[in-house]
């Protein structure tokens, strides 16, 4: 079927509105900032959309689309600027106090991510977000399995240090954003 | 030893996911919303394509000009109507210009950053050409739809260039794009095009008030300065407190600086937790001025700089 202007194939469609949220969260973590993940989630839609005849989706778009996002060059002056401005702080009405604790040191840990360097955000976010095996990290990365490995350590003991006494909040670790 | 690690991984997991699902949420970025934003991206680089690929860049560039001249003018109060006319003029010819962006943070615990910077260069908005040097070093090439961004030898190698000096990406992909003037405002200075006639006119169409605030000159020229004021505009998501602009028009109807300054407000909540303002001063001069731009050798672009991820 002729594909008209603005009009995309079903299958893109359907990803989009299944998965698009959820590379929206994960941009956010890895640029700390909303409004600079929704523009590279966008223009990496984009960039998949053009691609995406010569690709097989029938398998795992997912992984192509991270790619993407992962690669895509950001213009340098606008990566380097927009992740410095200010970003709405924590929602203040949530449904319980749980859930606003829960959204509270959600919100810090982002704050902490942010601060991180980028490849040690990057690597938290893939490896434990994202749920990447240390190998696909570092392929995604173009680093060694061992530079994933010290990234993730000295990542994380940077949270920790950042986030201080976080003991007791209470979350179910049996959550998670894995795809699927 | 394991067990450490077990329990570092475990300890990980919990705080990203944590942070992942707390993300907040917000319906017309996501699901259909993210599909007509994608769409819009798709059908605009539709359009762009085909006019360049027709030659037709010019004319893409006098249409938008054309459209962007029938903003009303006629039966506007005069300091509207003046400033209307020079930003419309400025969207359709070429000049000089000087930019100097500055931050001033009083956000706690936001970084401060390198400030000011200073962009001098060329802009032709109606060939899309533009040269950009930058105090950091940096510079960047607007050849129609493309830009190129030429590398400090040591951010070329930390961004794994490869040796090569250059980069390349496509112009609409450095240029932020909101539904709303005020977010495509506030965010632009960020851009590799930083003057954005289309959204400044939009905004002014929107309602804002220009006052008429009396005589300016500068070297060589005499004019007028108006300045306006949008406070928490649309599509910002209360992140942006006000955006106030200051612009001069001189007696032949040019804009000769435009002053925008722009405040965010950490929590959307104006006083409670500091906040970060961004000024960008441009000044025009030489309209009509006719220059070239070349795009480097492609043997110096690296277009493959996946390794280093710009976050």
């Amino acid at each position: 079927m002729r594909r008209g202007a603005e009009e995309f194939d079903e299958r893109f469609t359907a990803f989009v509105r299944s998965r698009g949220e959820h590379h929206l969260r994960m941009a956010t973590l890895l640029t700390g900032n909303p409004d600079a993940a929704e523009d590279l989630v966008q223009a990496s839609l984009l960039k998949l959309y053009r691609a995406w005849s010569r690709i097989d989706t029938s398998g795992e778009p997912d992984a192509y689309l991270r790619r993407i996002i992962v690669n895509t060059r950001r213009s340098w002056w606008r990566a380097r600027w927009r992740q410095e401005t200010p970003v709405p702080e924590v929602p203040e009405a949530a449904a319980g106090e749980d859930a606003a604790e829960r959204h509270a040191v959600g919100a810090l840990v982002r704050q902490a991510l942010a601060r991180l360097p980028r490849q040690q955000r990057a690597v938290l976010v893939l490896r434990y977000c994202e749920d990447l095996p240390e190998a696909e990290v570092a392929f995604l990365l173009g680093c060694s399995a061992g530079a994933v490995k010290t990234h993730a350590h000295r990542g994380l003991a940077a949270l920790r240090e950042s986030l201080g006494d976080l003991d007791s909040f209470a979350v179910n670790e049996t959550s998670g954003p894995a795809s699927g | 030893m394991e067990d450490v690690h077990a329990d570092e991984t475990r300890e990980a997991r919990r705080l990203l996911a944590t942070a992942f699902e707390t993300v907040p949420a917000d319906p017309a970025t996501a699901g259909d919303g993210l599909l007509r934003a994608v769409r819009r991206r798709y059908a605009r680089r539709r359009r762009t394509r085909a006019l360049v690929s027709a030659g037709g860049a010019a004319a893409a560039a006098g249409t938008a000009a054309a459209v962007l001249l029938s903003v009303t003018v006629a039966g506007a109060p005069p300091a509207l109507g003046a400033v209307t006319s020079a930003i419309s003029r400025a969207a359709a010819e070429s000049f000089r210009m000087n930019l100097i962006v500055t931050q001033h943070n009083t956000v706690p615990g936001q970084p401060a950053i390198q400030s000011p910077l200073h962009i001098t260069g060329e802009l032709d908005l109606k060939r899309n050409l533009g040269e950009e040097t930058l105090s950091n070093g940096w510079r960047t090439l607007i050849v129609g739809e493309e830009a190129y961004t030429e590398l400090p030898p040591r951010q070329a190698k930390i961004y794994g260039t490869g040796g090569k000096p250059w980069t390349e990406e496509p112009l609409w992909a450095t240029q932020p794009s909101y539904e709303s003037a005020g977010a495509q405002l506030a965010w632009d200075f960020n851009s590799d095009r930083p003057f954005n006639p289309q959204a400044l006119l939009a905004l002014l169409k929107s309602g804002a008030r220009v006052l008429n605030e009396g005589s300016v000159s500068g070297p060589g020229w005499t004019g007028t300065r108006y300045r306006f004021t949008v406070s928490h505009p649309d599509g910002t998501g209360g992140v942006v407190d006000s955006i106030t602009c200051t612009v001069d028009v001189d007696s032949q109807g040019h804009i000769r600086s435009l002053a925008q300054t722009t405040v965010f407000v950490a929590s959307g909540k104006p006083g409670t937790a500091g906040e970060m303002i961004y000024t960008t001063d441009f000044t025009f001069s030489d309209f009509g001025i006719r220059f070239s731009v070349t795009p480097p050798p492609a043997s110096q672009i690296a277009h493959d700089i996946g390794v280093a991820i710009q976050f």
